[in-house]
């Protein structure tokens, strides 16, 4: 078996990749609808494809494609809204399941994983052996397949992934690394956009085995540090780590409207429930941030930012969404909007090292409106989000 | 128009000038200086709408009249000249701009469009020394808030009465005081809030002035100097009653180096956080140790000889909220007069001025 011959100096790193994720949850939840194409996304008039079941890819749908073109693709599709917070709790499932053979977790998105299997070996196996134990205990806790690539650095554990998939497993081992880059086609390394594709087709290089083919002062000279990392990649440099749990650097929340509009009226109740979402999620993972941001995106999709940095940081919505306001009146439509979104960075970890207040009122009255607002939080957490409602000036 | 002028004077002035020009403004008018010749002599103004800035300058003019010019423009190329003699002539809306065998013609702006630079209606005025109002501003400016949703504390608090002068400034973290004992004749007890701009622009044209007249308006104050003057309009109170935030009778007195204190905080807080900027003052028995620990970087250590003579205790600070403090001071020894890791603590000069109280007060820092 080739997978046997790893020896203890190549790292074991691991992607999962769970197949047709959003599409195959809602086939659990509903297995009537196995075998058909299922189509999640967007609310109910517009918006894109968030992910589409292996049927519904055969018509060519696929995830990012505005739902209008999905549905004239696949007329006999079933279109399904996304429901975030039931995949979320299937991910935590999966996340858990991958705890159980290393802690070197990191979690990239909803439906994928880096686990570093390092060492692992006397416990679980060789690598191919861990890797189809993780796939089974996966689906034995969440019934989902995944595909699973293993290797000796994360790209090519990534790229490895992605070969079998649905329900794939694909080892690249140490010995083999060489002989499988010499035929990787460059544009399957992810990085490498369609641009840099054609700039690497237009001097000949195919395949990522051609890059080393050129000397390395004359790919940098060409092309900068791209070069360089191209050459890294050919080399199999890769060194970056499985790191467990990376902070956030900014919490976010947009929507795509359900109607593009020019009124500043919709606009801010829509900054109204997205502050407070904001606000819940930071108080809830125990941040404050001090950076304010709107995004817009125009009919004609050009996107604007506006950001204001506030005094202090903060994880209160009712703040969020005052200084969002102020961003968006400042802010010139011109044109019709399509997507609004608000967003806090700058985050720092609440309760640790706060900075105390001299006058007293405005510290207690902050800390009066956080009270509140977690209380809040509370009720919604356990009745849904229409238990309770911010009054006056969300609904204005 | 038709003016010449000493490049060296006027490379100054622009330069000077052009901070009060807006950077970013929705009126173009505003980022222009005016340029005016008449009977008086020759003069520069500026204006954000809040301050205003008027400055002589010395030279011939040949011909009266005014334009207004794009000021950063005009400020970089007397910066990048060389010469003795600058001469500018205005015909219609363009000025020409002539040193030597480089000339310049620039689109400049009916003076007719410049906002009107008010003049004072002062109830009261008085005379200081410069030099006591720049180290009063020193000492403060640093504390003022940047916090517009409270734009009182966006400046600095003078109280004035006939005997002397305070300066208060906070941010709600840090406050800063100085009072100072001097004569300023007939002046009746009043307090304003003056924008840091302002006193930023004072410093700026005071350089060795003999004396400053300042004269208070209604909602203004304006300052006049030999060759210049500067108008700003006052901040809205009402400042927050300080006085009941300073703290009485903190009792854990710590005396250190100043210097000692400065270079050690700042060499310990190459590691502290880059948000919080947290260090911990570690009182002990004749020794104040700094300490930083920051889960991601590392951490620094450094012990430094003082005075203190109390139960240990740990207290942390906003390192630059500590620098700040230092900096503003002149004395060999500073005093912290503290009382709970979670109350406000008073920084003091030991050796004071004898001109200037100062008085700092710091807010610590949560330790986590």
């Amino acid at each position: 078996m080739p997978s046997n011959n790893w020896s203890s100096d190549h790292r074991v790193i691991a992607h999962i990749d769970m197949d047709a994720f959003y599409a195959s949850i809602e086939i659990l939840d509903n297995p009537e609808l196995a075998g058909k194409p299922v189509i999640v996304g967007g609310g109910e008039r517009r918006g894109v494809v968030s992910a589409a079941s292996y049927e519904a890819r055969a018509f060519g749908v696929h995830s990012a494609m505005p739902i209008f073109r999905a549905k004239r693709l696949c007329p006999g599709g079933i279109f399904l809204p996304v429901r975030m917070r039931r995949y979320r709790e299937v991910s935590r499932i999966v996340m858990h399941c991958l705890q159980e053979f290393s802690p070197l977790v990191e979690q990239v998105s909803v439906d994928e994983a880096f686990i570093d299997l390092t060492g692992t070996g006397k416990l679980f196996g060789d690598p191919r052996r861990t890797a189809a134990k993780i796939k089974a205990r996966i689906r034995e806790r969440t019934s989902l397949t995944c595909s699973i690539g293993v290797s000796i650095c994360k790209y090519l554990a990534k790229i490895a992934s992605d070969m079998e998939k649905p329900d794939g497993l694909t080892v690249i081992p140490p010995a083999e690394v060489h002989d499988f880059l010499e035929r990787l086609p460059v544009e399957k390394v992810p990085g490498i956009g369609v641009k840099g594709m054609e700039q690497l087709t237009r001097i000949g290089i195919h395949y990522v085995g051609d890059i080393e083919r050129h000397r390395e002062e004359w790919l940098v000279e060409r092309f900068g540090k791209f070069g360089s990392w191209l050459l890294g990649i050919a080399r199999c440099e890769d060194r970056s780590p499985v790191v467990p749990y990376t902070e956030p650097k900014s919490i976010s929340t947009e929507q795509t409207l359900e109607e593009d509009t020019d009124s500043k009226t919709v606009l801010k109740r829509y900054l109204g429930t997205q502050s407070e979402r904001v606000g819940r999620r930071l108080r809830k993972q125990g941040f404050r941030g001090k950076t304010v941001t709107i995004k817009i995106k125009h009919a004609d999709f050009k996107q604007y930012t506006r950001s204001a940095t506030l005094e202090h940081p903060t994880q209160m919505s009712d703040v969020i969404f005052k200084e969002a306001m102020k961003l968006l009146r400042a802010y010139q439509l011109g044109s019709k909007v399509r997507l609004i979104g608000v967003g806090v960075s700058n985050l720092e970890s609440a309760g640790s090292q706060s900075q105390m207040t001299l006058f007293e009122g405005q510290s207690q009255e902050d800390e009066k409106w956080e009270r509140v607002e977690r209380a809040v939080d509370e009720i919604v957490e356990r009745f849904g989000h229409d238990a309770v409602r911010r009054g006056p000036h969300h609904e204005e | 128009m038709k003016i010449r002028v000493a490049l060296g004077e006027l490379s100054k002035k622009m330069h000077a000038i052009s901070s009060v020009v807006p950077s970013k403004t929705t009126m173009p008018i505003l980022s222009t200086v005016l340029i005016t010749a008449d009977g008086e002599g020759i003069e520069l103004s500026a204006t954000d709408l809040d301050i205003s800035v008027t400055s002589k300058i010395t030279g011939t003019a040949d011909a009266g009249g005014k334009i207004a010019v794009p000021a950063k423009k005009i400020a970089e190329i007397v910066k990048s000249l060389t010469g003795d003699e600058v001469s500018m002539d205005v015909t219609g809306e363009k000025l020409t701009l002539t040193c030597g065998k480089s000339r310049f013609v620039i689109n400049g702006r009916s003076a007719e469009d410049f906002p009107k630079i008010p003049k004072q209606e002062s109830k009261t005025s008085f005379k200081m020394d410069p030099e006591l109002i720049q180290r009063l501003v020193q000492k403060t400016i640093y504390a003022v808030s940047n916090d517009l949703t409270r734009p009182q504390l966006c400046g600095v608090l003078w109280e004035l009465d006939k005997d002397g002068i305070s300066m208060i400034s906070t941010d709600g973290h840090r406050l800063a005081k100085v009072e100072a004992k001097t004569k300023l004749g007939d002046v009746q007890k009043t307090s304003v809030i003056v924008p840091p701009k302002a006193l930023s622009m004072l410093k700026l044209y005071s350089e060795g002035e003999e004396e400053i007249k300042v004269s208070l308006g209604e909602n203004s104050i304006s300052f006049s100097m030999s060759e210049s003057s500067i108008y700003s309009r006052l901040l809205e109170g009402p400042f927050p009653n300080y006085t009941k935030v300073i703290p009485e009778g903190n009792d854990k007195e710590l005396i250190v180096d100043r210097q000692r204190l400065s270079d050690a905080t700042k060499r310990v807080a190459i590691l502290s956080d880059a948000l919080t900027h947290q260090i911990v003052f570690s009182l002990e028995k004749d020794k104040l140790k700094l300490n930083v620990s920051t889960q991601e970087i590392g951490e620094a250590h450094e012990e430094i000889e003082a005075s203190f003579d109390g139960e240990p205790f740990d207290i942390g600070y906003n390192a630059n909220y500590v620098l700040d403090i230092l900096r503003t001071m002149e004395s060999e020894n500073v005093a912290f007069r503290l009382d709970r890791p979670d109350n406000a603590g008073m920084v003091e000069p030991v050796e004071t001025a004898e001109d200037i109280n100062q008085t700092c007060i710091i807010m610590p820092l949560r330790i986590s």
